[in-house]
């Protein structure tokens, strides 16, 4: 009960503050934003949590009361923040599926064909706004008109594939 | 972190057994969360706690164990659908680097329309009737219409272009 609680009363503060950053000025590193917003918020209301438990404990509210709990809480909120760094891409940007998918309803009962799909959802929506993506992210730079994977971007690429060949799929997605 | 574990470890052999992707996926996730219980209930024995302190400890370690396996299954599709992964595997495959338009000519949007029109049409999301796509019976609308919510609440439109 007391790590259920705790748990999502930290990850709402933090979500919370999240939004309001987002609102006032979008980060450029978007992805290390939440992880810095995330990590802080858990310390700080795990601390504030310890300092101060006695006296929310005096109004009734269950508070962590050994290590161990609080260590619980620590690891369901790291999981979280994970969890949410992972579901955020989608958010982020436009997910293709979901492209097509909406205009393929929006078509409604008329339908719509495969040239026009072609045509709405072209390169200049898929393609280039995901390059642009890795130069920020710093998984790519660009010299002499010319894409190139940074070390980063490299070694993120040669465990994605180890993972894929482990799970015996074909080495090219997307 | 046990469960997660069974998860990978049952996921990937079932791979080895020539087991479909997405069945490997589930049994791996019942194969963990069979674990988890078995690890809960006998800590239960163990500690000698109350009933509904076990339930309630089963039930954040399951939301635990719920994420972490969401985290695998995403690892598992990263380099299956995205795109930024896959430019990155294309740039990797070339010494001398690539252009944009070599870039576009490996990997375009016309290659990602079709491979998810027949994802789509193969589960019946949409149908194709006259050469033209139809609305089917969509769970990913729905599960659109929350992704759009959540961009309206977080930069305040529906689209990365608007």
């Amino acid at each position: 009960m007391t790590v259920l609680l705790w748990s999502t009363i930290i990850i709402t503060i933090a979500l919370l503050v999240h939004v309001f950053v987002w609102r006032i000025r979008l980060p450029k590193r978007q992805t290390m934003a939440i992880l810095y917003i995330f990590s802080c918020t858990i310390i700080v209301g795990l601390i504030a949590l310890y300092k101060y438990g006695n006296s929310i404990a005096m109004i009734g509210v269950p508070i962590p009361e050994s290590i161990f709990e609080y260590l619980h809480i620590l690891i369901f909120l790291g999981v979280l923040t994970i969890g949410y760094i992972i579901l955020y891409p989608g958010f982020e940007v436009d997910v293709p599926t979901l492209i097509l998918v909406n205009t393929i309803a929006q078509s409604g009962i008329n339908g719509i064909e495969k040239e026009k799909l072609y045509d709405l959802v072209n390169d200049n929506i898929l393609i280039k706004p995901r390059i642009k993506d890795l130069l920020t992210n710093k998984n790519a730079y660009v010299d002499k008109g010319k894409y190139h994977l940074t070390p980063k971007g490299i070694l993120m690429v040669k465990i994605i594939l180890s993972f894929r060949k482990l799970q015996r799929l074909e080495q090219k997605g997307g | 972190m046990v469960g997660l574990l069974v998860n990978a470890l049952v996921q990937i052999s079932s791979r080895y057994a020539n087991i479909r992707l997405l069945k490997s996926v589930y049994a791996g996730f019942a194969a963990g969360f069979i674990s988890l219980v078995l690890i809960e209930t006998c800590i239960y024995f163990i500690l000698s706690i109350s009933w509904i302190e076990f339930l309630l400890i089963l039930l954040s370690n399951t939301i635990i164990y719920a994420i972490l396996s969401f985290c695998y299954f995403n690892l598992i599709t990263l380099g299956e659908t995205a795109r930024r992964i896959r430019i990155m595997v294309e740039l990797s495959e070339s010494r001398i680097g690539l252009t944009l338009e070599e870039i576009i000519k490996r990997y375009n949007a016309r290659m990602i329309v079709d491979l998810r029109l027949d994802r789509l049409l193969g589960n019946g999301e949409i149908t194709l009737r006259n050469n033209r796509y139809f609305i089917g019976n969509s769970k990913m609308l729905q599960i659109g219409r929350i992704y759009t919510l959540a961009k309206l609440i977080l930069f305040g439109k529906r689209s990365e272009f608007d």
